[in-house]
């Protein structure tokens, strides 16, 4: 029984979470990116914004992600990366759950050209609800009992920045 | 009673369940929920995931045009209803079919207004037996273009009690628990145990979705400088690696799926995948099983090793292949090319 009760804790709290990877994919040279590395040119004053949606289950609490990107520094353009959770409500984007995080000098200390894309990840270091302000260093997404076990939608602003994948893991919780 | 499960799961603990330690009627019914749970709920994510920078995958198109496929797999034989989930900007249509076994089932989804808007549509397949399907998207606009910014689906969870018949996950038997039967006063026969350890092992094959990337067909702009992917170039492969966790107690044996579509084999096309090459012969799907040939990464940004699972970035893959060409600005890259990936595992 002892194994039993091992088996289904594993399953339920470890493996059978939530994950989704996305592929962003950006305009191409005649049907294809032909090159390693290759990446749209960013002009002076670039921003894009993503909305992500993402499958929560009950158990999901924290979401730790991974961001490919490429970034440039301008005269006076700083990199900016900002990811944040909000709820998905009567077929709308709604109201923020996690204000997420906000990378911009430390971004920029990541400065990649773009023939040289970087990841950058979460990592899992939360075992606590944030504040609710938006953080400057890298920390997973908090996702509020209120909307676990529903679609979601991970924001991602980015400012002199091109985002070409996102990746999503639920976190498990250590018993 | 019968089948029910809450949600989310009244984890048992271990420890009231070892040598030495009466077995109480909690522990047992706490289990047989989270087994249900499990089956219902558990990893119910996303299977279908991918997004385009503003005006690549667009349509101005009068008529349906089929733009995108994937293959995606079933979370059980009793998950029949697919949420559909769309970003789209413009006014027009978007056709989905869903075909799993040879049971198909097809909806449309009316867009309309000048600015992006979130559109849903749940596809409800009737009985099944396959474990891997196809969704194809066709769209087409009714005046201006239609942009599509992100497709998203996931199969809907189930509800408590789960129906009174057995499931299947990837060719398994799930047969749910009758919660009255593991109560107060009730036998923990053998055949308890004996139907948990199996429902257990029937949802450890549950797939989880790694890769799933379909290039965009009869698009604007295609054939230009501005088109949108219309099969994997060399600059592709870095970017649809994706970091997947493994328990290290499960690193092995593990079969890992692939499904891949290709176009112009005119004798073979050969690929590295996961550490391995392999020939692909057949225009259109390619099924392949594999195995988890390639080392974890020591990833400090997980708490679990961490597998980068896709088109290996060998020298064969990227230079070989000539997807390193640009192709013809008219005609399509004339070499053989891949026109889907999708990848799954355990």
């Amino acid at each position: 029984m002892a194994q039993i009760a091992i088996g289904a804790l594993q399953l339920s709290t470890v493996k059978l979470l939530g994950e989704a990877h996305y592929h962003l994919q950006r305009r191409t040279l005649f049907g294809s990116i032909p090159f390693p590395g290759a990446n749209d040119l960013l002009e002076k004053g670039h921003e894009e914004t993503w909305h992500l949606l993402y499958a929560t289950t009950p158990l999901t609490e924290f979401i730790s992600f991974e961001v490919m990107y490429s970034s440039i520094f301008y005269h006076d353009d700083m990199p900016t990366l900002r990811v944040s959770l909000k709820s998905v409500v009567g077929g709308a984007i709604g109201a923020t759950i996690d204000a997420g995080v906000q990378l911009d000098a430390y971004l920029e200390a990541q400065d990649s050209p773009a023939s040289d894309s970087r990841r950058i990840a979460s990592g899992w270091q939360l075992d606590r609800a944030p504040s609710g302000a938006v953080s400057a260093v890298m920390r997973p997404l908090y996702v509020d009992p209120a909307y676990r076990g529903q679609v979601v939608a991970v924001c991602v602003d980015a400012f002199s920045t091109a985002v070409m994948a996102l990746h999503l893991l639920d976190i498990y919780q250590e018993a | 009673m019968s089948n029910s499960f809450v949600s989310p799961p009244t984890i048992a603990d271990p420890q009231t369940v070892v040598a030495g330690q009466p077995i109480s009627a909690g522990a047992v019914t706490a289990l047989g929920q989270t087994i249900n749970y499990s089956f219902a709920r558990g990893g119910i994510s996303n299977v279908i995931s991918q997004a385009w920078t503003d005006g690549a995958c667009s349509q101005s198109l009068t008529t349906y045009q089929t733009m995108c496929e994937w293959q995606l797999p079933a979370a059980s034989t009793l998950h029949q209803d697919l949420e559909v989930y769309l970003l789209v900007h413009g006014t027009g249509s978007i056709r989905l079919t869903l075909l799993l076994g040879g049971v198909s089932t097809v909806e449309e989804v009316a867009t309309s207004g000048g600015s992006e808007a979130l559109y849903s549509q749940t596809l409800s397949l009737g009985t099944f037996s396959a474990t891997f399907g196809t969704l194809t998207l066709e769209a087409k606009a009714t005046s201006g273009t239609l942009r599509i910014s992100s497709i998203m689906a996931r199969w809907a969870p189930l509800s408590s009690p789960l129906p009174t018949e057995q499931g299947s996950i990837v060719g398994q038997v799930f047969t749910p628990m009758g919660i009255s039967r593991l109560g107060v006063e009730k036998p923990l026969s053998a055949r308890v145990g004996h139907r948990m350890i199996d429902n257990i092992t029937t949802l450890r094959g549950r797939l989880r979705t790694w890769v799933s990337w379909s290039a965009v067909n009869n698009a604007d702009n295609e054939g230009t400088a501005l088109a949108p992917a219309q099969w994997i170039g060399a600059g592709d492969i870095h970017r649809l690696l994706s970091p997947t966790h493994i328990y290290s107690a499960e690193t092995l044996p593990q079969v890992i799926y692939c499904a891949i579509r290709a176009a112009n084999i005119v004798t073979d096309l050969s690929i590295d995948l996961l550490g391995i090459r392999y020939t692909l012969t057949i225009n259109g799907w390619n099924f392949l099983t594999l195995a988890l040939d390639i080392e974890s990464e020591r990833s400090s940004s997980f708490k679990l090793p961490v597998y980068r699972v896709g088109l290996d970035p060998s020298p064969h893959n990227i230079f070989d292949t000539d997807w390193t060409d640009t192709g013809d600005p008219v005609t399509g890259l004339a070499a053989p090319v891949i026109t889907a990936l999708c990848m799954w595992g355990p």
